[in-house]
């Protein structure tokens, strides 16, 4: 049990405090409610690329990262299309640095050209490094286009291409701050060993002074029911096939989404998964393949994804999937393989709370979703999931009319 | 109203203050640490055995006999293996090195009695079937044909052989028809288990909570079991380069270039290794690094460059790693060699070793923290003979570099026009 204070200053912003003694770190996670899906058809990946001119300096602190140094702090930042996610670690006495930097650059971020011109050619180094020149790099580009048409899921955190990054303007950039980059638009996470009244009174004085922003409104083009499945073929040159499939799944705050989660973890969760058992060890059919979900905050996705073994044609391994799909629809699981997957879950949350960063985490972004609680309680939504559920959603997830089907030949395989 | 220009006091730590790992010893006499901590009702077990590719007669031998632990036993079947961890939450981490081999558990400690006999049968008793050793090969077989398409994965490769030669444990590199080859030779993986992992483990990690039971529980379980004296003489292996001083290679389509420049060095056990891992920090060691200023923050060539020294049991190896635009690569270069070479010429600003050795310091502590770090560092020091005097003494360094020596130490280990460059692109 995760043991919190939960407080909203006047100026919007949430705060969450952890105390935990065993260690000597403390962690602060500091979470905007800002992502890839805020960002218009015509300019993204400008959520990403704003995080990294968040550390180009505030009007106090021209260098964030030397401060950050000093403190002892091991320091980052991510973006998906849901968030954008800052965090440091650091010796715990250091806790008001931490603060004094990240009140900061809410307060006042320095922004100029020099560093919008290095950060934009930074990050064309990453599109390149992380997508373009690695094999299967573009995969997440084709599925979101194949399984999105209105919703902005459809282009990926890092953008859907290179212009637009080439695109952006400092006007943007101003424009994005002051929309998205206030205090009652995020929560600030402080875990590890802290007290929590000494905590309260740090982060009042140096937050309570930053003007709210207007309240954003989030309104996303919902997608239309998928009513045929899709597919896609592509050509690249990859050394072996690769079969991407995915489905539309519940929010993430929906009771689905958890059925979903969980009817993933049957088909790809550890070895004994069934995919990896039947697909992989019994029949090689794949060399590696695994079934997720998305996570996202809207409605997301359930995926399998796996790469073919030399010998083997890709219409047999669609097949082969399709056949472990309708064993899921056709058949109840038996109890003694969901308390298995009962026990992964808890182990999993066990070990995932050895690190009061995780912890950290976990709660800002539960508290985005409306409830920090559910670190504690999401548990529970599992552990009600009953066989009878998961053949349901089998059937009404998985049905062959809501596929998404990615082909991603190897040219010279196929040649 | 809040002086925001009045930063907070920022306090560095006095001490490093480290507990010495409980210690006991199996029967076969391999010595067992204990650390102690954490909140969670959780254990991590490790049994580190000299089984590295140092020891292997072929390409891929050791790392193949390692993965082939978990596949199968006389008393399990690769499918109830998998079944009985995942049943119970748990997770086996196999890994290999040129230098080692180790097995780590991970397990709710409710679990511990229904798990720890089937990870003393991986330990013990694995099979090597025909059927899953043919099948690993074909599915790894095709990890490396993805991993050749990398310009990351060619420049490490070629790095490593330039420094080596392509006959030693630290530069060869498997090629595809050795996976064809290992994958029809349960013999040999059977003959390699034979040899080096059933001598004593060097060393076994319990850490987590209840240590001590476990570890009663896990002598008991050990107490029959029969190892052979570690007197197997340690295979010798010249170093063996290729020569070259710098080495483009190829690699239709990039358009990116994976760079590396670097060479062999001094090894942990050297009086030197404390103040070299200092200088390696300032240089790439971490993000506001000379190298990371420079390329990164203002030429904005790269997502990121870092530098570092890895350490073998035989030798160590300083090198500096990136991808940069195909435009950019030479320009790249130049830049490294020319801060390696201001290291050398330039003494170190006084202020800028103060904020290293500020974020070391406090980055010590991170590494400590918890009881699975506590493990791993215990372990990356007793491994080279050494104990938690290593990090205390590092500690102190920290706070007595001198800027000259630091110069002087740089012109012994990394004068420029010693470097070797690999550029693939």
């Amino acid at each position: 049990m995760i043991q919190f204070t939960d407080k909203i200053l006047p100026n919007g912003l949430r705060v969450l405090i952890h105390e935990d003694e065993s260690t000597q770190l403390a962690a602060v996670n500091l979470v905007y409610n800002v992502g890839a899906r805020d960002e218009e058809p015509d300019k993204t990946g400008f959520a990403h690329l704003f995080e990294h001119l968040m550390f180009g300096g505030s009007e106090h602190i021209p260098d964030y990262d030397a401060v950050a140094q000093a403190m002892g702090a091991e320091n980052n930042a991510f973006t998906n299309n849901d968030i954008t996610n800052y965090y440091l670690s650091f010796p715990a006495y250091n806790l008001e640095s931490a603060l004094w930097l990240e009140s900061d650059r809410m307060k006042a971020l320095t922004l100029n050209s020099k560093s919008l011109e290095v950060q934009r050619s930074v990050v064309i180094e990453e599109f390149k490094q992380r997508y373009l020149n690695q094999p299967y790099g573009n995969v997440w580009h084709l599925m979101r286009e194949l399984c999105y048409k209105s919703h902005p899921y459809q282009w990926p955190t890092i953008g859907k291409n290179i212009r637009h990054i080439e695109e952006a303007t400092l006007e943007d950039v101003q424009h994005f701050f002051d929309t998205y980059y206030r205090p009652n638009n995020a929560v600030l996470t402080i875990a590890g060993n802290v007290k929590t009244y000494q905590v309260l009174n740090l982060v009042e004085r140096w937050f309570s002074d930053i003007e709210p922003g207007e309240p954003v409104v989030k309104s996303f083009t919902k997608e239309v029911e998928q009513t045929r499945a899709r597919t896609h073929y592509h050509y690249a040159e990859v050394p072996a096939d690769m079969l991407v499939m995915a489905w539309h799944v519940p929010a993430r705050v929906h009771q689905g989404y958890y059925t979903a989660d969980l009817l993933s973890d049957v088909l790809g969760r550890g070895k004994s998964a069934r995919l990896i058992q039947a697909l992989v060890k019994e029949e090689p059919i794949f060399s590696s393949v695994n079934a997720y979900v998305t996570g996202d905050i809207d409605p997301g996705l359930l995926v399998i994804q796996g790469t073919l073994l030399p010998e083997i044609n890709m219409g047999y391994a669609e097949q082969a999937v399709h056949g472990e799909i309708k064993k899921l629809q056709d058949e109840l699981i038996t109890e003694k393989e969901l308390n298995k997957i009962r026990n992964q879950l808890e182990a999993q949350k066990v070990f995932g709370e050895t690190s009061t960063l995780n912890i950290a985490m976990n709660l800002g972004f539960a508290a985005l979703l409306g409830n920090p609680q559910l670190v504690n309680s999401e548990i529970q939504y599992y552990q009600a999931i009953t066989p009878q559920d998961l053949q349901l959603a089998a059937k009404r997830l998985l049905a062959s009319h809501r596929t998404n089907t990615l082909y991603y030949f190897s040219k010279s395989k196929n040649a | 109203m809040i002086n925001r220009r009045q930063a907070p006091l920022i306090t560095t730590p006095d001490t490093l203050e480290l507990r010495n790992p409980e210690q006991a010893a199996l029967a076969c006499g391999a010595p067992v640490f204990m650390f102690e901590a954490g909140n969670q009702e959780v254990s991590r077990i490790d049994f580190v055995f000299d089984a590295g590719s140092w020891h292997q007669s072929r390409p891929l031998l050791a790392s193949f006999t390692n993965k082939m632990l978990q596949e199968g036993t006389t008393a399990l079947t690769p499918a109830q293996i998998a079944d009985r961890l995942d049943y119970h939450g748990a997770y086996l981490q196999l890994e290999c090195t040129a230098d080692y081999a180790s097995l780590s558990l991970y397990c709710l400690n409710k679990h511990l009695n229904s798990i720890l006999p089937v990870f003393m049968s991986i330990v013990q008793d694995p099979i090597f079937p025909d059927r899953e050793l043919n099948q690993l090969a074909g599915r790894e077989k095709q990890g490396y044909m993805v991993n050749k398409e990398k310009v990351s994965f060619q420049a490490r490769r070629h790095f490593s052989r330039l420094l080596f030669g392509s006959n030693h444990p630290y530069g060869a590199s498997a090629e595809a028809e050795d996976f064809d080859f290992i994958g029809g030779r349960a013999d040999l993986l059977k003959a390699f288990f034979e040899a080096h992992y059933k001598q004593a483990p060097l060393c076994v990690m319990i850490s987590g909570r209840d240590t001590e039971a476990t570890c009663d529980r896990l002598m008991a379980l050990c107490e029959d079991w029969e190892v052979s004296d570690s007197s197997a003489t340690a295979a010798y292996h010249a170093v063996n380069g290729t020569g070259e001083q710098r080495l483009m290679i190829p690699h239709p389509g990039a358009i990116q270039h994976a760079i590396r420049v670097g060479k062999t060095t001094i090894s942990k056990t050297h009086p030197d290794y404390q103040e070299l891992k200092l200088i390696n920090t300032l240089l790439g060691g971490y993000f506001g690094s000379r190298l990371m200023a420079n390329i990164r923050e203002d030429k904005g060539y790269t997502y990121g460059i870092n530098s570092s020294v890895t350490t073998y049991r035989h030798d160590a190896v300083f090198v500096v790693g990136t991808e940069v635009g195909a435009a950019y690569s030479e320009a790249t270069v130049k830049e490294i060699l020319k801060e390696v070479g201001r290291l050398c010429t330039e003494m170190v600003p006084q202020d800028e070793l103060s904020l290293v050795a500020q974020y070391l310091s406090g980055v010590l502590l991170s590494e400590f923290d918890g009881p699975f770090a506590l493990a791993d560092r215990y372990r990356d020091a007793f491994l080279f003979g050494l104990d938690f005097d290593y990090y205390r003494d590092f500690f102190h360094l920290l706070r007595r570099a001198e800027p000259l020596r630091l110069m002087h130490l740089s012109q012994t280990y990394l004068s420029p026009d010693t470097l070797k460059v690999v550029i693939v692109g």
